[in-house]
């Protein structure tokens, strides 16, 4: 539930800056961090107060270390390096030095229960591997009452991997993400706090951050929130103090070879500050970055409901593996500097980390066990976004001889593991990296396009919407929006959603047959002229997935006739006599169902039509095994 | 015979033009093969997409996503036509090597053969000239692993530059060595394979080696070997580039046209390069043994003595 104003105040150390919370805000954060950059690491001070709005005592309070999964026993290292997905092996091939990151608590104190950093236990509550060190418990001598709050001071050194999975260094780049000790979630009666894995995101309770942060006095600095504050240190380094509120995560990123392009976004809520940090290579990019922030805020803005931050940083990062993540107020792009125009890569990776601001970053769905409402909704705004920027089928590769469309690309990732996993699973159990990835992203966002033909595009924008307005800065679940949609549609959608979203069947219809003859075929001589035929389509239900559509039948003397099949059975006829020969006949001639893994077979034409798109490819492949040839006789 | 009043461009333009029917023929083969390795495709292809209303996609322009949704299905099977495309190639290398021994001999003629003589110069030349073709092989082999080696080395020194088109254009300039390298590769066994079918010496071992001696003191044949790569390659991105511009979409048959063009000049360009060193090569060593060719007919009356002034 969102709580607006009843917390307010209950927090001290407000600037001035604040407004009236958002959020729950059940933590804050107070960081006084040192960064090294030439060793790569840091050091803080952590000052996290923890209220409990849980109802109950709390006497155990779990704390995620994610550096900690970068060493080679760990569950993520285990799992990145093991993944046999479809495509072979996971992410990690090799170990290397390099790969190293860590988190090491130095200090653990609890205001008024001492100094509790023996009581620190590494916990693997998810697979109970005991070299997994990214999630640490501690007990309370004293248990937490309801509605008091709690002061841990930590002490903690970390190390940071060369980048990896999105975090880390590279040359003087680093990125600074999931860095510090952090709170589980208590939802739904009890902590959650799963372990790093290499399929899943993260979780947890928004609240408001200070953070100082001193790093050497070159460094172009970005980070969550605001700036509040800078002061040069006599010592050739510089302190930054950062200050953001209702967010569920800080993430930095300093680099002296940054360039700074700023602009300004005039949205619903007020003057948004787009303040975008390029690498010199990529500079000429800048202008294409703001570009598509903005023009996606506007849309956002527009369907969705407002940003309500007053600033938003993009990060070009030096390495490509920082690239393409969300953090609070704060995205990672992915651009390179001879990225031409026609394919629109930056575009969509950029789009697609601003829609996590609305998605991961308000809503805050708990990404480890049902991924599928960030990601997933995410990547359907996103084809939403970019459909309406670009054009349907243009959105990614707009080139003459080739195209490619957003939402074509989110159904091609899904269909190759359409029946592996259903979009519920938790993101660790997923059967392989290709099955996550395609199920999650590709499969959600099809799944919701398809659902656009059942309850109308127009309906399900003003459903997204109501989730959005309803659950933000909750942590609601995938429950939560089927209610939603099926509130705002007016109409029990659950045979929808249990073959969907819950299931995995698999939907696919063809037009099995599309055949006429004569009426009058066992006579010799027909009367062309006035010939009567007999139109005869067999639609069949290949697939379990069970969706009623439309079948169209065009006919040579212009008509068209439409029928609407409830897909129960799993194949029906039509049958038409009249004096006109049947075309072709197709199944979602309006092209609506998204979720189809076929759509070559969803058509027949009557007779074999016009060769040409045959001949052009047979083409391309003559030229292509001609190069071929002339390559390998260069040796001759 | 050699021109030796004209340039070596010039003079390999010359013994080209002579033996261009051959080049005709290496170009015809070639798309006949390549025709042959789209049929069973087109077959396959025709199947789905002459029936499916989808494929309007793949007609007006390139829809990847349909494309893509195309080559999934397991009736289109593109992995098992790779296949036939990467044999029909095989089929014509070692046409081009048959060929190139006669073609070869009739630059070194500078005169039309005879269909027989130009069969038994190419059947006497071909498993010479697979050999040499296989040392060739190793050779780039070896001067690709090496710049390899190099191209890794300089993307560890530049992984961190800042200066992202430094260190792109670092790679540019290693690659263009390495293009300059083959090429020089390329001219050496060219000039071993002309001495090979010149002297028709047995053991092709001495031939590559006259060959790297010659071509370590062929600097103009380089330079117009060269030149003519450049023309080859301004060719293939100029039309690649005309292609992708102007040619729409739907247009199959302009589209043929022009990659069949941009085809043919460029295998035209490659025999013009050999026609080059064989011109720069009858200049520079003389021939040990003269090629045999169908000479005029002796006369069967000896002429007329001069008159002897009395």
């Amino acid at each position: 539930m969102l709580v607006v104003g009843a917390f307010c105040g209950i927090l001290s150390a407000q600037p001035a800056a604040s407004h009236a919370p958002l959020s729950q805000r059940v933590v804050h954060y107070q960081i006084n961090a040192h960064y090294n950059a030439q060793q790569h690491s840091l050091d803080a001070s952590e000052v996290l107060t923890y209220r409990n709005l849980t109802g109950q005592p709390l006497s155990v309070f779990p704390f995620h270390l994610y550096l900690n999964a970068f060493q080679p026993q760990s569950t993520w290292i285990t799992e990145a390096h093991s993944h046999s997905g479809q495509n072979g092996r996971g992410t990690i091939n090799d170990w290397k030095p390099e790969d190293y990151g860590s988190i090491a608590i130095s200090k653990f104190e609890v205001a008024g229960q001492g100094d509790l950093t023996s009581k620190l236990q590494f916990v693997s509550p998810d697979d109970g591997n005991p070299n997994d060190k990214t999630v640490a418990q501690v007990q309370l001598p004293k248990p937490l009452a309801p509605g008091e709050s709690v002061e841990f001071r930590i002490q903690f050194h970390d190390q940071f991997p060369e980048v990896i999975q999105r975090t880390g260094y590279k040359g003087s780049f680093i990125m600074g993400g999931q860095w510090f000790p952090k709170v589980g979630v208590w939802w739904h009666g009890a902590w959650n706090c799963h372990q790093f894995h290499a399929n899943t995101e993260f979780f947890a309770d928004f609240g408001v951050y200070d953070v100082k942060l001193t790093v050497p006095a070159n460094e172009v600095v970005g980070a969550t929130g605001l700036q509040t504050a800078s002061i040069d240190n006599p010592n050739g380094t510089k302190t930054l103090t950062f200050h953001a509120e209702d967010v569920h995560d800080f993430a930095w990123t300093a680099d002296p070879a940054y360039k700074v392009f700023e602009d300004t976004y005039n949205g619903s809520a007020g003057p948004v500050k787009i303040r975008t940090l390029m690498q010199p290579a990529n500079a000429a990019q800048g202008p294409r970055e703001n570009s598509i922030v903005k023009r996606t805020m506007a849309l956002f803005d527009k369907w969705y409901g407002t940003y309500p931050y007053p600033q938003l940083t993009v990060v070009d990062p030096a390495a490509a593996g920082a690239g393409g993540m969300e953090y609070p107020t704060l995205i990672t792009a992915g651009t390179v500097w001879y990225a031409p125009k026609s394919v629109l890569l930056p575009e969509v990776v950029t789009e697609h980390e601003f829609g996590h601001q609305y998605w991961y970053g308000m809503v805050a769905t708990n990404e480890f066990e049902e991924a599928w409402l960030d990601e997933g909704i995410n990547s359907y705004t996103e084809v939403k976004v970019l459909d309406a920027l670009y054009g349907k089928y243009h959105s990614v590769i707009n080139g003459k001889h080739v195209t490619l469309g957003e939402r074509e690309e989110q159904r091609e990732g899904y269909k190759q593991t359409a029946s592996f996993d259903p979009m519920t699973r938790k993101a660790w159990q997923f059967v392989s990296d290709n099955s996550y990835g395609g199920v999650t992203y590709g499969k959600t966002a099809s799944v919701l396009l398809t659902l656009e033909s059942v309850i109308g595009e127009e309906t399900m924008q003003r459903a997204i919407h109501t989730w959005f307005e309803r659950y933000r800065f909750t942590h609601p679940t995938g429950t939560d929006f089927m209610k939603t949609v099926q509130e705002v549609a007016g109409q029990d959608l659950s045979w929808y959603f249990d073959q969907a979203i819950t299931g995995t069947a698999v939907l696919d219809y063809e037009i099995s047959s599309a055949n006429y003859w004569p009426v009058d075929w066992y006579k010799e001589k027909h009367d062309e002229k006035d010939a009567a035929f007999h139109n005869e389509i067999t639609v069949h239900r290949k697939g379990n997935f069970v969706l009623p559509v439309e079948v169209e039948m065009k006919f040579d003397d212009g008509s068209k006739v439409r029928e609407h099949w409830d897909g129960k059975d799993r194949w029906v006829r039509y049958r038409y006599d009249k004096k006109a020969k049947l075309v072709s006949a197709e199944v979602d001639p309006n092209h609506k169902v998204w979720l189809d893994v076929d759509f070559f077979n969803n058509s027949k034409r009557a007779e074999p039509g016009s060769p040409a798109a045959t001949l052009k490819l047979s083409n391309y492949w003559l030229t292509f095994t001609e190069f071929l040839e002339q390559m390998l006789a260069w040796g001759a | 015979m050699a021109h030796t009043n004209k340039s070596l461009l010039s003079s390999g333009a010359t013994s080209f033009g002579v033996s261009k029917r051959y080049v005709i023929w290496l170009y015809v083969v070639g798309l006949v093969l390549g025709i042959g390795s789209s049929a069973g495709l087109f077959a396959r292809l025709g199947d789905v997409l002459d029936r499916s209303l989808y494929s309007d996609r793949l007609m007006h322009g390139f829809d990847l996503a349909t494309f893509m949704g195309l080559i999934e299905k397991p009736e289109v099977s593109l992995g098992s036509h790779t296949l036939i495309s990467l044999l029909c190639a095989a089929v014509f290398f070692f046409f081009e090597i048959f060929l190139a021994g006669g073609i070869l001999a009739e630059y070194l003629a500078d005169a039309r053969m005879e269909r027989t003589q130009f069969y038994s110069r190419c059947g006497e030349n071909f498993w010479k000239l697979i050999r040499i073709a296989i040392l060739f092989f190793i050779a780039a082999a070896i001067v690709m692993g090496i710049v390899r080696g190099i191209r890794f080395g300089i993307g560890s020194a530049t992984e961190n530059w800042k200066n992202e088109q430094a260190a792109f254009a670092l790679q540019c300039i290693v690659v263009v060595l390495e293009g300059l390298a083959l090429l020089w590769l390329r001219m050496w066994f060219d000039l071993a394979q002309t001495e090979t079918v010149s002297t028709s010496a047995r053991r092709v071992r001495s031939a590559v080696g006259h060959g790297f001696r010659s071509a370590c003191r062929a600097g103009a044949l380089y330079a117009s070997y060269l030149l003519l790569g450049i023309v080859a390659l301004a060719v293939l991105v100029l039309g690649g580039w005309f292609w992708w511009s102007v040619v729409p979409a739907a247009a199959t048959v302009l589209s043929f046209v022009v990659w069949q063009v941009i085809l043919f000049v460029t295998l035209a360009l490659r025999w013009w390069q050999r026609a080059v060193v064989v011109a720069w090569y009858e200049r520079s060593i003389p021939v040990t043994e003269p090629v045999v060719l169908h000479a005029e007919p002796l006369p069967q009356t000896p002429a007329p003595l001069p008159e002897m002034n009395s």
